[in-house]
């Protein structure tokens, strides 16, 4: 009971202290507010947002082969040349009708029609980062035959400045025709929504470590640690105290997004919420586990600052433009924006929206480990 | 004995922070220690309080045996420490603080808002209280600093260089509070650099120097063990060259010396209690005595005595 006290105690006065520095609130819900809204503003015809949040390996497409067999061949080998089939899994269709069944049931991200021998129409249902390319690849292969194309896509204008920025691709016969697909286009300020939300949360952390850093480890931890509390009641209700505190200052800016930016986040909220408190956690842990690596207390705030910069410019946070490298797939800001673009953008949950949701927690779990085995020994240094 | 350290020894590495240091305090003594920095006041704070262990040694607080780093709740609940920096939370307001620490040492309810306008009373904060430390004064946050400490009512009391950097008037209420504490039957441990301040409060004072006790007594029992002798500062109106002659004439007097080239001002040191002072008025009353102060072997003299070295010059 009184261990249960103690643990209330310390995450309420924790809580209050995060709240209590109002530079500190500025920063975490002002700031992002603000900072959505003027990126979205500033680049918002410019950035290509990297919003890949469907399965792992293939995309797929659908190719409608009303002309006969002999077609599919042709189609099949231009679509599964130059190495596609890594990226991409084809389904062929008789007809246009159950080529719309699939892409209504989200088996299908493409649809490419056959019109006849030299002419082949595109449906890119919504403008995403893979989308984008899967157009380009198929238009490429085709505009090597001079043969027409024909696109038909949602209402973006990001994809049509993609497209038309390569002039080869221009230099054959295209037909574009816009196909409205109502709100579900991405918007720079949806873009900007979620990678903004996901940055500042990641820098809440700063709580845990200023929390950790006066609590524990200065005079007022020597006055802490001398009181009837048990470090593990000390410790989880800063830790608490600092989760919620961050929590709560993301949902207020996840709730302005939503209602005064007018943002539709989809229909799973609860997922967006725990994605939010996913990135609140890890950030919490990271933070931590920075500060129990690194010596010097401001040492360890640069180099929590630098972390946290640098996973979200290498995750594409502020241009959407993702390094190339294989882990930048697993860096937490990728794994948060997969869910949170996935939620924004799918009807369904997909698997890896769980598994990155889970890898998220993952990590969290994992550094709160080590920073405690390693938290430990730096608290009781020189004794 | 409220609290025993037996021949307690501190080492880091090579360097030994406390060399078998043995003290005792009883209830309600008031307990000065003493010495320049690297003495060992604070690993001595340190040990009692559970922050460091000790490397050999016997430790009771409380009549428990006090082993390593652990101490008891029971224990911990006793105590009420005052570190020599601010150990607040700079953002919370004064009154949040106080019930923090006022709850962690389990005083919850009517009790606990009874007892932090309380503190904020004696500690003259009651207008402050709900603003936060960060726009503070340094001699308010130190009162801050002792409220959290002593909001659960703790039997020993230890503060650790409680008035460093304040202005006069803060220094007299902390030094006036801590009079009142002891004299309400707190048992306080107070460690400074300041004499005048361990010779106020204090009932006893142990000497600290390089890790070992090198004195521990009352504030008069340590003073005699001084080499110093009584010293008397003396100004005539109508001074003589003979003066000094004559004042060593009398027995017991070690030196008399004009202290400028007026030969009116005259500072005559004494075999300590020889009572030479009346005698030395009779010798200079035919010169007309405007001014005569004395001053007794005192902590510092003590202090310089045992270990050849001024308090605050390693400070």
């Amino acid at each position: 009971m009184k261990a249960i006290k103690d643990f209330l105690t310390v995450f309420i006065k924790s809580h209050k202290f995060c709240w209590s520095d109002r530079f500190s609130v500025a920063v975490f819900v002002i700031f992002p507010i603000v900072i959505i809204f003027v990126l979205s503003q500033a680049l918002g015809g410019a950035f290509e947002g990297n919003m890949d949040f469907g399965e792992d390996f293939t995309i797929p497409i659908t190719v409608v082969c009303e002309a006969g067999e002999g077609e599919t061949s042709t189609l099949g080998e231009f679509l599964l040349g130059d190495g596609l089939t890594d990226f991409f899994s084809t389904t062929f269709v008789d007809n246009i009708e159950e080529a719309e069944e699939l892409m209504k049931s989200e088996e299908s991200n493409l649809i490419v029609t056959i019109e006849n021998e030299n002419e082949l129409s595109l449906f890119v249902p919504e403008y995403s980062w893979s989308n984008t390319r899967l157009a380009l690849s198929v238009v490429e292969q085709f505009n090597q035959t001079n043969q027409a194309i024909q696109i038909t896509m949602g209402n973006s204008d990001d994809l049509l400045s993609d497209l038309a920025s390569i002039e080869q691709i221009m230099a054959s016969e295209l037909t574009i025709r816009e196909y409205d697909r109502g709100e579900d286009a991405v918007s720079a300020l949806n873009f900007f929504a979620v990678t903004m939300i996901i940055m500042f949360m990641l820098f809440s952390g700063e709580y845990g470590l200023q929390l950790f850093k006066q609590s524990l480890f200065n005079e007022t931890g020597s006055r802490m640690l001398t009181t009837p509390v048990s470090k593990t009641g000390l410790i989880g209700g800063l830790l608490l105290g600092a989760t919620i505190a961050s929590f709560l200052q993301g949902m207020v800016v996840f709730l302005f997004t939503k209602f005064v930016y007018g943002i539709d986040w989809g229909n799973e909220i609860w997922l967006v919420v725990l994605t939010l408190f996913g990135i609140v956690m890890f950030a919490q842990a990271f933070a931590i586990f920075i500060f129990v690596i690194v010596k010097k207390a401001n040492a360890a705030n640069v180099v929590l600052q630098g972390c946290l910069f640098v996973m979200t410019f290498v995750s594409g946070g502020f241009n959407g433009q993702a390094f190339d490298f294989a882990f930048v797939r697993y860096v937490p800001n990728s794994l948060a924006s997969t869910v949170m673009f996935g939620t924004m953008f799918n009807d369904e949950i997909t698997n890896r929206m769980f598994s990155d949701l889970g890898l998220l927690f993952a990590y969290s779990f994992v550094l709160f480990i080590i920073a405690a085995v390693l938290g430990r020994r730096k608290l009781y240094a020189g004794s | 004995m409220l609290v025993t350290m037996n021949q307690v020894v501190k080492r880091y590495g090579t360097f030994t922070a406390l060399d078998n240091l043995t003290f005792g305090l009883t209830k309600g003594e008031t307990l000065g220690l003493l010495g320049p920095n690297g003495a060992g006041k604070s690993t001595t704070i340190k040990i009692l309080t559970g922050l460091t262990s000790a490397t050999s040694g016997e430790i009771t607080l409380f009549g428990e045996r006090a082993s390593g780093r652990t101490r008891s709740n029971a224990s911990k609940q006793r105590i009420g420490l005052v570190p020599q920096d601010f150990a607040l939370y700079e953002t919370l307001s004064a009154r949040d603080n106080l019930e923090y620490f006022g709850q962690l040492y389990g005083v919850h309810g009517g009790e606990l808002k009874k007892r932090v306008d309380e503190t904020l009373n004696i500690l003259g904060l009651s207008d402050v209280a709900t603003k936060a430390p960060k726009k503070f004064s340094g001699g308010m946050k130190r009162r801050l600093n002792i409220g959290c400490a002593i909001i659960h009512k703790p039997e020993l009391l230890i503060l650790d260089e409680p008035t460093v950097g304040i202005d006069p008037q803060s220094r007299n209420h902390i030094l006036a509070f801590v009079e009142k504490t002891a004299a309400e039957g707190t048992t306080v441990i107070y460690t400074s650099h300041y004499m005048e301040e361990v010779e106020r409060v204090c009932s006893r004072v142990c000497i600290m120097d390089a890790g070992k006790t090198i004195a521990d007594g009352t504030v008069d029992e340590i003073a005699k063990k001084s080499i110093f002798e009584d010293e008397f500062t003396v100004t005539v109106n109508e001074p003589s060259p003979a003066i000094p002659e004559n004042i060593q004439k009398i027995a017991g007097i070690i030196r008399c010396s004009p202290i400028d080239n007026s030969n009116r001002t005259f500072t005559i040191i004494s075999k300590r209690d020889s009572g030479n002072l009346a005698r030395i008025l009779e010798v200079l009353a035919p010169h007309t005595i405007v001014a005569v102060t004395t001053k007794k072997p005192n902590l510092e003299d003590a202090f310089l005595s045992l270990t050849g070295k001024a308090l605050r010059d390693d400070g």
